[in-house]
């Protein structure tokens, strides 16, 4: 049976011109992807996770034909891209872009008959399956609107409803949950769950790590244009070894948190912003031990600590682990 | 590796060619024209807009007539002014329509969503530019009517070689289109610049408005080197049935060689250099900068 994506070597180089003067540029390279290797099997939910500017987004354009690589092949549903490019087009429904990617002037059913059209369903075909996305996302109350009319919420589920207009095998969503709220979030989360159950596979970009802790069956971090890590939740964060997380919260100043880094028995430690207080996140294997010695060396350089929480490992820890930065950190930048 | 085939797998059957392309290009012309309906007022004022640069137009040509509109003279004017213009206003809505769709759709992020679709490429361009012609004609003929109710009425000779005339240059400038899109796809916002600069170039060294003897010998060198040049001769003078002196670049015999190559080659060159400008845009990643 085909594998729906098998990624070899995957790399993607940008040349970006600076101006210098009027007639003057200097070239300037930025690796996005440096060599990733990846296969997604049928019937998967595959979770991509990493901060904002990782290299999710060219991994996932490039999948679905909008980017060329610089090296490296792929192959979706078992044609190769460049290659068999519009094959491959008609096999993926893909929510790029969220709602910049809709005609603000048509209704909301205008728009999944348009495109329905453009991936080849026959007329009545397109208007049947319209409806039938209407209905299964909730549409109906706005669906003959404009789109200009609707609030943020409701054009990034359009824009979910146009990735299922050509019935795709192979669903491709980047960040769908951005600009929803909870309740809409969840709902669209649910959704993803039943169509994967009816056999569709699945590629979901993220950067919220809970997310992909619940929905995801593997995930694979990318971080700075490489995979750092992947396989099933679990065995993300058993690959941290026997090591265990500990969570300190408070006023802790910036001295304090680079002489816990420096300390004996810390594998990794970052810090971040959370409600107005420091989080400072450590990983350690042995928690009994350093617990005192890192009370003492935050208390000496002057950290007020309001909270102590040792906490089972998260796919946040994971990364936390493999890069010494958090994500929340890595997105803000 | 065996590939997944979408017709036999999926409950949702598809369109096979050539009937997905051309329901994918009649799906294109609808979403336009639903558009432009709901945008009332630029749709009546670009209309109301032609006309009110036909009056213009034409008594500027009355000056042309020192016989008064009823001599022979100037239904010779008459038929200069109101054929030049027609083409013009077709030839500039083809030549521009297509890059100025093109950035409107990479501007509103519409763009990269096409280029998910497998609906051909040559069918998204050819749809912007279809509806441009129907408003066009229907422009041209009324725009006709008023010139030559207030004219006189027009010299009208070798109705089928002129359709074939308007036809090949259409076609020309259709790849003059494409190859404009593809500069819109490099180049961006600077596009309407150089629009501004060659629009100018076509209405001066086309001469539309404007027989060809009335430019400098330099600039009738550079109105020989433009194919355009000979579609707007060609056409007018074989719609006036070749006054003495027209066609005015070359015999008629020529002028058609020159044309049908253009409306030939220029879709197929044009078209080539878009799928080059959208394979690098491809390349850097900018097919949805805005």
């Amino acid at each position: 049976m085909t594998i729906p994506v098998r990624i070899e070597n995957l790399q993607k180089t940008y040349q970006t011109k600076k101006r210098q003067g009027l007639f003057k540029s200097s070239v300037r390279q930025v690796d996005a992807l440096k060599g990733v290797s990846l296969e997604i099997e049928r019937g998967e939910i595959f979770g991509l996770l990493g901060p904002n500017g990782a290299g999710k987004t060219t991994l996932i354009k490039i999948l679905t034909t909008l980017l060329l690589p610089t090296n490296g092949r792929a192959f979706i549903n078992g044609f190769e891209l460049t290659k068999q490019d519009d094959a491959i087009r008609a096999t993926v429904g893909c929510m790029l872009m969220g709602e910049r990617g809709l005609y603000w002037k048509l209704t909301g059913r205008e728009n999944l008959v348009f495109f329905g059209a453009l991936y080849h369903l026959p007329p009545a075909a397109r208007a049947r399956r319209a409806d039938s996305v209407i209905e299964r996302l909730n549409l109906g109350e706005y669906a003959d609107r404009p789109v200009e009319t609707y609030s943020s919420g409701q054009k990034m589920k359009l824009a979910f409803a146009k990735a299922l207009i050509n019935d795709a095998p192979l669903l491709i969503l980047d960040e769908p949950t951005n600009t929803l709220d909870l309740p809409s979030a969840r709902e669209l989360r649910a959704v993803v769950r039943e169509l994967n159950q009816q056999g569709k596979t699945v590629i979901y970009t993220t950067h919220i790590m809970a997310e992909a802790e619940t929905l995801c069956n593997r995930v694979a971090i990318i971080d700075r244009g490489e995979v750092i890590a992947q396989g099933t939740v679990p065995a993300l964060k058993e690959s941290i070894g026997q090591e265990t997380v500990i969570k300190l919260e408070g006023v802790i100043p910036t001295q304090a948190s680079t002489a816990v880094a420096s300390l004996h028995g810390i594998t990794r430690s970052a810090i971040t912003s959370v409600n107005g207080h420091n989080q400072l996140t450590v990983v350690t294997p042995n928690q009994t031990a350093v617990l005192p010695q890192l009370i003492q060396t935050l208390s000496g350089h002057g950290a007020i600590l309001q909270k102590i929480t040792p906490e089972e490992v998260t796919l946040e820890d994971v990364f936390i682990a493999h890069t010494g930065r958090t994500l929340a950190e890595d997105t803000a930048q | 590796m065996t590939a997944v085939s979408p017709h036999k797998k999926e409950p949702y059957e598809r369109m096979s060619e050539p009937m997905a392309t051309l329901s994918a290009f009649a799906a294109m012309v609808k979403k336009e024209f639903i558009i432009q309906l709901r945008y009332p007022v630029e749709f009546v004022a670009s209309f109301a807009q032609i006309f009110l640069i036909v009056v213009v137009l034409t008594l500027a040509g009355l000056m042309f007539a020192p016989d008064g509109v009823q001599s022979e003279s100037s239904s010779d004017v008459t038929g200069l002014v109101v054929y030049g213009f027609v083409l013009f206003i077709y030839l500039s809505d083809t030549l521009w329509s297509v890059g100025f769709n093109v950035r409107r759709e990479q501007k509103q992020g519409t763009l990269e969503q096409l280029y998910l679709s497998p609906a051909s490429k040559f069918a998204a361009l050819a749809s912007r530019v279809a509806l441009t012609l129907l408003w066009t004609g229907l422009l041209s003929i009324g725009a006709a009517v008023l010139m030559s109710s207030m004219l006189g009425e027009l010299p009208f000779h070798n109705g089928p070689l002129a359709l074939y005339i308007l036809l090949m240059t259409l076609s020309g400038t259709f790849g003059t289109g494409f190859a404009f899109a593809a500069l819109t796809l490099r180049i961006k916002e600077a596009a309407n610049t150089a629009v501004n600069l060659l629009q100018f170039g076509f209405m001066v060294f086309c001469a539309p408005f404007f027989p060809f003897a009335a430019l400098p010998e330099p600039m009738l060198w550079i109105a020989k080197a433009i194919p355009l040049s000979y579609g707007v001769d060609a056409f007018r003078s074989t719609l006036m049935g070749y006054p003495n002196g027209f066609p005015e670049l070359a015999p008629i015999g020529v002028e058609l060689g020159i044309v049908t190559l253009f409306g030939v080659a220029m879709p197929l060159l044009g078209f080539w250099l878009y799928r080059k400008a959208e394979n690098q845009a491809r390349r850097r990643g900018s097919l949805s900068e805005y």
